[in-house]
């Protein structure tokens, strides 16, 4: 998106927050979101994303901040435009089709200022469009979940909105069916130049959907970038953490480097004397010389092994995942090896590290 | 109360579809069944008793009834019945609407508020009424006042005694049946499809009239029905105001013209409007059940409302609230009070409460542990049994007072003579009218009246018990009766002392079955207030009708409360 021009901003949501009582459910909110942009919002239930959708449809209102739709105040503290009157369209998880209206209703129901002709004509492009042709007559409860979630699209998307707002819109599918749906849904999107923010809590979806990615903890955006920046470089402790599975070490300085039971790693520039270092499983891999380990235990995942293995004095078992069949038995010995570029390194997170404490003590 | 009664019926019907897979039902016990299978035959006698009776009487008879009494009765009963659908339809939706569209000053207070008229019994609002607004009551000397006319002569409003002040009269005390069912509709289904609808481009009132009015259908119509059985049964209201609809004509055909055959004949007339209420309710939920495909509950983001609009907004809601409560309820604390500074609480006023409080404690004991049984019969047994049973309760809750009256009195009379002939007989001892006389016939009557009450209460608190906890206790090698005793009885608590309430509530205001079957020289607080208002004496009836309000507004504060645990 190196090319965008000022007139490809569709949405900016400028310091927005938002207070239930004492609770701050959206703290100091800023995207923008450009025409064409898929943005997943994505974190862990509570977290404010769904109030932040709701707030962009002008379901909710805001307490502090402002939302421009096309460079139109539409909220602010002050007031909310109300959702009819923004060009929006809304996607909920269940969907929420009208029960008393066939499928064709249900997608014209959007429609404004065309006639009884130009209505049709639309409905049933949009029927065409999205592959329900057969289903136009029938009613909401005559169809499957899956076939409810295409409809539910359709009659958001028919009235051609400037940003299309998705709350969890795959989570009430069966997990097969859900990659397939999340494919089409992208492609369409796609192919029609749809601006849309899903709302996620699963990581996988967000990085697989989202042109951006936007982490969101505790009513406050935590990190924003591509799925592919969140993931490999990510800026924050919580992003590493939240994206995937990760070994934690603790490294401390010593001639310049940081030492860990698990070998020594370039500092950055700004360490203290303590860092955390977060080590992915599938940055681990066997070699002949290196960490000596003994295998604990070995799973199998599918189409990968995950491996646990007990690493010197460590209390916790390092996880280590590989895609590479090993012949390994519990006992074994092994060298294990780290690819020095897939270690992230982060200030110590002491609010973790008591957490994992009071895991333990608990355990024992 | 009967909302969820009725709810009862929809809950059982799924969960036994649920079950009735191809592998038989694991547990069987065939106890349970018996006492739900008695209960059945309870409600059923009274039915059949009607109808034989009714067979019984000449043809002449029927041919006179047919052209004197039905044509007239039943017109005014469909007029009576349409217009108070329509005012509590239009009032109960329309209030449910605006405590949940928008956000006002003093929206909290109505929510629970607009609830109150239920406390207030038909046939006490029209005594009220009739005082309130005769043209020498308070209201019109006011309007009087202050158009300066000086005598009754000169202005008066329309005579309340009449088909209009009647259907007022139902439709302002019975709303809250449509407000209840239309507001829990609009509390746990209409959020997503209304915000959708609003990002979709409709303003508010397209989103009225396009999604909420088509989507609220199904519970008007449940909340109408229950409503409209409400108002079939009444047999003082209509009396006090002029208005001869067929309860009525079944009461003074019976107890003026001492004509039963003709009585009976009547009261198979109203089985039919009866059966057409129960059709209607069970239309309404069946297309309910459809419509709900929601899994996340969220109340609708009210619109809040600032200034003039928010006053005018809290006028609108209140209005029937002082119409069906607390003008009333004024008045009979104003008229209560008076009377007893001039001749304190009478010894006829004192016995009357004590026989309501007795008899209504003892069928509410009865109630519940037979709607107990019923409900937790219809967990374990068999779908087909549930249904059944269930379909009875509905109609015994759905029957007026009246019809039950008669189809209970007959078969009561008949046992009570024949023990008497058999002991006197036998013995030379005398049982008079055991049952009749001991009261024990009135009791039957509110047990078939109220059991959809209780078991529907019972059952909504069993639905919350996964169905996991018994066979859980089961293959930990309880019996039925054990794990009832031990896993439902505990955790069902709250349910069975809300329907306890509920039923000892709804006895304590129970008028015509009551005025029927009571032993004789025996009054209640709702037969004493029926009296002197009849004779128009006036004299302890207003202590007696504050007296059955206050005890009904307790139902009224539980439902408030679990209304508001629901949202």
């Amino acid at each position: 998106m190196a090319n965008e021009t000022k007139n490809d901003l569709v949405l900016t949501i400028d310091a927005v927050g938002k207070w239930f009582g004492n609770v701050k459910a959206l703290d100091a909110i800023s995207l923008n979101l450009h025409k064409g942009e898929i943005a997943c919002l994505v974190g862990q239930s509570g977290c404010g994303k769904s109030t932040l959708l709701r707030s962009i449809a002008g379901v909710e209102d805001i307490s502090a901040g402002q939302i421009l739709l096309k460079g139109k105040r539409v909220s602010s503290a002050g007031g909310t435009t109300p959702p009819e009157r923004r060009n929006v369209g809304l996607m909920f998880q269940d969907y929420a089709l009208f029960p008393h209206m066939d499928v064709k209703r249900n997608i014209a129901f959007g429609l404004k200022g065309l006639n009884r002709q130009d209505t049709q004509r639309r409905v049933a492009q949009m029927i065409d469009r999205i592959g329900i042709v057969a289903l136009a007559d029938r009613y909401p409860h005559m169809l499957s979940g899956g076939e409810q979630q295409r409809v539910a699209l359709a009659r958001a998307l028919a009235p051609q909105p400037d940003v299309l707002l998705m709350d969890e819109p795959f989570s009430n599918l069966d997990r097969g069916l859900r990659e397939t749906v999340r494919l089409e849904t992208r492609a369409l999107l796609k192919s029609l130049g749809t601006t849309a923010i899903i709302v996620t809590h699963d990581p996988e979806e967000a990085l697989a959907f989202g042109d951006t990615v936007i982490l969101m903890d505790a009513g406050r955006v935590v990190e924003t970038g591509t799925g592919e920046a969140l993931y490999r470089t990510p800026q924050h402790a919580y992003t590493a953490r939240f994206f995937s599975r990760i070994n934690r070490f603790l490294g401390v300085m010593s001639d310049g480097r940081l030492s860990s039971p698990m070998g020594t790693f370039a500092a950055p520039n700004d360490s203290a004397e303590q860092m955390d270092i977060y080590i992915r499983p599938e940055a681990i891999r066997f070699a002949e010389s290196g960490v000596p380990a003994q295998v604990l235990e070995r799973r199998l995942l599918g189409e990968i092994d995950e491996v646990l293995l007990k690493v010197r004095d460590l209390a916790q078992p390092v996880v280590m995942r590989t895609s590479l069949r090993h012949a390994l038995r519990e006992g074994d010995r092994v060298h294990l090896a780290i690819a020095e570029e897939d270690v992230l390194i982060f200030p110590v997170d002491t609010k973790a590290h008591n957490r994992l404490r009071q895991v333990m003590k608990a355990a024992q | 109360m009967p909302a969820q009664a009725a709810n009862w019926e929809d809950r059982i019907g799924e969960t036994s579809r649920a079950r009735s897979g191809p592998a038989r039902r694991p547990f069987r016990l065939t106890a349970w069944q018996a006492v739900a299978y008695l209960v059945a035959a309870l409600v059923i006698l009274p039915i059949l008793t009607i109808a034989g009776t009714a067979a019984g009487g000449d043809g002449e008879l029927w041919s006179h009834v047919l052209a004197n009494v039905l044509p007239q009765a039943t017109k005014n009963t469909a007029l009576l019945l349409i217009g108070a659908g329509c005012i509590a339809a239009v009032v109960g939706t329309g209030t449910a609407w605006l405590v949940s569209a928008y956000d006002f000053r003093g929206r909290g207070v109505l929510e629970w508020a607009l609830l109150l008229p239920l406390a207030v019994p038909t046939y006490i609002m029209a005594y009220a009424y009739l005082d309130v607004l005769s043209p020498l009551g308070p209201v019109q000397g006011v309007i009087r006042a202050m158009l300066g006319y000086d005598s009754p002569r000169d202005f008066r409003l329309p005579d309340l005694r009449s088909m209009w002040g009647a259907i007022m009269v139902f439709g302002l005390v019975l709303y809250p049946y449509v407000y209840l069912t239309t507001r829990a509709m609009f509390l746990t289904q209409a959020a997503n499809q209304i915000e959708v609808a609003r990002t979709l481009g409709a303003g508010p009132f397209s989103v009225f009239w396009r999604v909420v009015l088509p989507l609220a259908r199904p519970a008007i119509a449940v909340g109408t029905s229950l409503a409209l059985m409400e108002a079939l049964n009444d047999v003082g209201a209509a009396q006090f105001l002029g208005v001869r609809t067929l309860t009525a004509s079944v009461y003074t055909t019976w107890i003026i013209r001492s004509d039963l055959p003709g009585a009976a004949q009547i009261a198979i007339a109203m089985l039919i409007v009866v059966v057409a209420l129960i059709s209607l309710e069970r239309w309404a939920r069946r297309k309910q059940s459809f419509a709900a495909g929601v899994q996340r509950a969220r109340p609708m983001q009210p619109q809040r409302l600032t200034g003039v609009k928010s006053g005018l907004a809290f006028a609108l809601g209140a209005l029937p609230v002082l119409i069906g409560f607390v003008g009333p309820g004024l008045y009979l604390l104003v008229e209560a009070i008076e009377r007893i500074e001039f001749a304190g609480f009478s010894g006829a006023l004192i016995s009357a409460t004590l026989n309501t409080v007795a008899y209504s404690a003892i069928a509410t004991i009865l109630v519940v542990a037979l709607g107990f049984v019923l409900a937790y019969a219809a967990r374990i047994g068999s779908g087909r049994l549930t249904t059944a049973s269930t379909r009875l309760a509905v109609l015994g809750y759905a029957m007026p007072g009246t019809v039950l009256g008669i189809g209970i009195l007959v078969p009561v009379a008949f046992f009570d003579r024949t023990l008497d002939a058999t002991m006197q007989a036998w013995f030379g001892y005398s049982t008079g009218l055991l049952l009749l006389g001991s009261g024990a016939a009135m009791i039957y009557a509110y047990s078939v009246r109220f059991m959809a009450i209780s078991a529907g209460g019972i059952e909504a608190g069993f639905s919350r018990i996964p169905l996991a906890y018994d066979h859980a206790a089961r293959t930990l090698g309880q019996t039925a009766t054990g794990t009832m005793l031990r896993v439902h009885l505990p955790l069902s608590k709250r349910a069975l002392v809300a329907a306890g309430l509920l039923v000892f509530v709804d006895c304590m205001k129970e008028l015509p079955a009551t005025l029927l079957l009571r032993p004789l020289n025996v009054e209640t607080l709702s037969t004493m207030l029926y009296g002197e208002a009849v004779r128009g004496t006036y004299e302890n009836a207003a202590v007696a009708a504050l007296i059955i309000v206050a005890i009904g507004m307790l139902p009224v504060v539980l439902l408030a409360r679990t209304g508001r645990m629901e949202s």
